[in-house]
């Protein structure tokens, strides 16, 4: 076995500067489909994280114009309590405020189209962490006060709470303004998206749309997120006029981002057999340009068998030290992002941990398995190579 | 120098080649035997078929029909694997072109079939620094292949065919590659190898430098022997050869 091992690596050399060039073709895949696996993933878990605790829940229940739904909260709430999956839900009403002033001294701030949240803080608390988001001021909101996001209140020029605002409600016949206290400033993840939105109470909208106990949506905490689609399924079966989806179906571009991760790992591993195809046109240009020398082998003694075995063995090597630069590279990646955390869009810190995890694993595995299989055809060929004419060969 | 014992004999060997409707008979029907401690040159003019003949002793080929003994055993009879096996322990080649694996060493190209035979790898390299250091190599034994001049390749190959310690050593064109000071010295090797250990030798050859050394010259000619010379005032009895359609008619 040990002079297979031997004429291996000896023939490995005959060609390295190509071997070595579709070698790291499949490290780099490794460390492509590694980072953006873990790396990306990481990314699109926290920010999915960060909807689902800030802007969704895990479940958003809508009516499909994205109007008040028909049923009354009590009466839904009160069906979504009886499945054992649904921890907790809340009634929502979200609409656009035409306009939210600020007054100071001789000096307005104003902003336009803004987003407004009503949420009943009695039940909000148990789904989201809205309400503990607020980092100036207080939580507790009536119909006379507001939580605005940090956003609003920089554009506002709102130095802190305790100010009054102006919120314009307006409808093609109609405009309505109130005059509210900030309760507080709230800050939540850039990616959970309320620093741009006015909480308020639910009661401050429905008195204005006069419809008592109605909501736009009602979102749902589930126990556990791994059930998420069997209660889905399960609401869908007592309201199936209703969309009902999921805080990453509500984010549509979090659902293409994730179809993106899918779609480059997918360019990874497409790579990757692009790279172990380029693996086996070396070992096949090895293999000829080694005709004679398989003869050479042949006539001293060498059977088919082992001559498969050589080429064979060059592709655990290839795969060996493929697998050893990909795990190198993917895993210097994570462990430096898992001691040295670093910020993507412009606040969420990406979670990444070092450990040998299967997606850290699998393109590893893929790669090595790659390498080998490549070696496949090439080892079949030279074990063909009949020897009296191999021998002549120059 | 010989107790007479059959090494090799070849029986009605043929050997066609077909390519597409094309048959080309190269060999028609060979004859002889070799016995041990024959240093016997197999010649004839280019296209002869005298390399086909070393390749079937050898293995390398399949006969077309015919039947070659070696050491008395039908290599015919003999499975793929057995035929590497039996190709390994008892028969050595010697190429014109030395055929040394460009990637190893002097010492490791020698070892190499020692290796295959599953003796132990300081065993096989002992024996290769033995084998090379009685050829004047003891000094270029961990240079590679590709740095030793053509005679020094030579006994390197040499070397890997002696090295098991086979039955039978074949020869293809030995010195084809050696300027003639080059070719005497491989040809006193040989020589001495074969007179030494009573090491036997079929040597293909079209140098008459090489015939002269022969104990028995067998000439090819159009696929079948021309004529078997012993050169040597001793040898083994003719075997009685299966007559040919043209002799008869001869």
């Amino acid at each position: 076995m040990s002079y297979l091992f031997l004429i291996a690596r000896r023939l490995l050399f005959k060609r390295r500067s190509s071997l070595i060039t579709a070698s790291m073709a499949v490290a780099a895949m490794i460390f492509l489909i590694t980072f953006n696996d873990v790396v990306f993933s990481g990314v699109f878990s926290a920010v999915e994280r960060d909807l689902i605790n800030f802007q969704y829940g895990d479940i958003v229940i809508q009516n499909e114009q994205q109007q008040f739904l028909d049923e009354t909260d009590s009466s839904i709430m009160k069906q979504l309590a009886r499945n054992s999956g649904v921890a907790a839900s809340a009634p929502r009403i979200t609409v656009i405020a035409y306009e939210v002033n600020y007054r100071v001294g001789g000096q307005t701030g104003s902003v336009y189209r803004v987003p407004l949240t009503g949420v009943d803080t009695r039940y909000e608390p148990k789904v989201t962490h809205v309400l503990a988001s607020v980092v100036e001021g207080d939580p507790f909101i009536s119909t006379r006060s507001v939580l605005i996001g940090e956003n609003v209140a920089e554009e506002l020029g709102v130095d802190g709470p305790g100010r009054s605002i102006e919120l314009v409600l307006k409808t093609a016949r109609e405009e309505t303004s109130y005059s509210l206290t900030v309760e507080g400033i709230i800050r939540t993840p850039v990616t959970g998206g309320l620093n741009d939105f006015v909480v308020a109470d639910i009661e401050l909208l429905r008195g204005y749309f006069d419809l008592g106990d109605y909501s736009t949506s009602v979102i749902v905490k589930v126990e556990d997120p791994r059930n998420t689609r069997e209660v889905i399924d399960w609401i869908k079966r007592y309201y199936p006029d209703y969309d009902v989806f999921t805080a990453e179906e509500a984010a549509g571009w979090l659902a293409q981002a994730s179809a993106t991760t899918a779609f480059i790992n997918l360019v990874g591993y497409a790579g990757m057999i692009a790279s172990g195809l380029a693996v086996i046109t070396v070992l096949t240009m090895i293999v000829s340009g080694k005709t004679r020398d398989i003869g050479v082998l042949r006539s001293i003694g060498v059977s088919k068998r082992e001559i498969v075995a050589i080429f064979m063995l060059d592709g655990v090597l290839i795969g060996v030290v493929v697998g050893a630069i990909g795990a190198l590279l993917s895993g210097s990646i994570i462990y430096l992002l898992d001691r040295y955390p670093i910020a993507f869009f412009g606040g969420i810190v990406l979670e990444v941990s070092f450990r040998l995890s299967p997606s850290f694993l699998l393109p590893i595995l893929v790669g090595f398995l790659t390498s080998i299989l490549a070696s496949i055809y090439p080892a079949i060929r030279a074990s063909s190579y009949e020897p009296a004419e191999a021998i002549k060969y120059v | 120098m010989s107790d007479c014992e059959e090494k090799l004999v070849v029986e009605d060997l043929v050997k066609t080649y077909s390519v597409g409707d094309v048959a080309t008979e190269v060999l028609k029907g060979v004859d002889f035997e070799i016995y041990e401690g024959d240093f016997a040159i197999v010649t004839g003019p280019s296209g002869s078929g005298k390399t086909t003949v070393l390749n079937l002793v050898g293995m390398l080929d399949e006969a077309t029909g015919g039947r070659i003994l070696i050491d008395r055993v039908d290599t015919a009879s003999l499975s793929g694997g057995q035929k590497d096996k039996f190709r390994n322990r008892k028969i050595g080649f010697i190429f014109q072109s030395y055929n040394l694996i460009n990637e190893l060493n002097a010492v490791e190209n020698v070892m190499l079939p020692a290796l295959i035979a599953r003796t132990p790898g300081r065993e096989a390299r002992r024996k290769a620094t033995e084998l090379l250091e009685a050829m004047g190599l003891g000094e270029k034994i961990n240079y590679p292949s590709l740095r030793l001049s053509g005679g020094e390749m030579q006994r390197v190959s040499i070397a890997r065919a002696l090295i098991n310690e086979p039955s039978l050593v074949l020869a293809d064109e030995p010195t084809g590659n050696l300027d003639s000071e080059r070719t005497k010295d491989i040809l006193r090797l040989l020589k001495q190898l074969n007179q030494e250990n009573n090491q036997t030798f079929m040597v293909v050859t079209h140098d008459p430098m090489v015939v002269q050394t022969a104990s028995k010259v067998i000439d090819i000619l159009d696929g079948v022997v021309r004529e078997v010379i012993h050169k040597t005032e001793f040898h083994c009895p003719y075997r009685t050869l299966v007559p040919h359609p043209g002799d008869e008619a001869g």
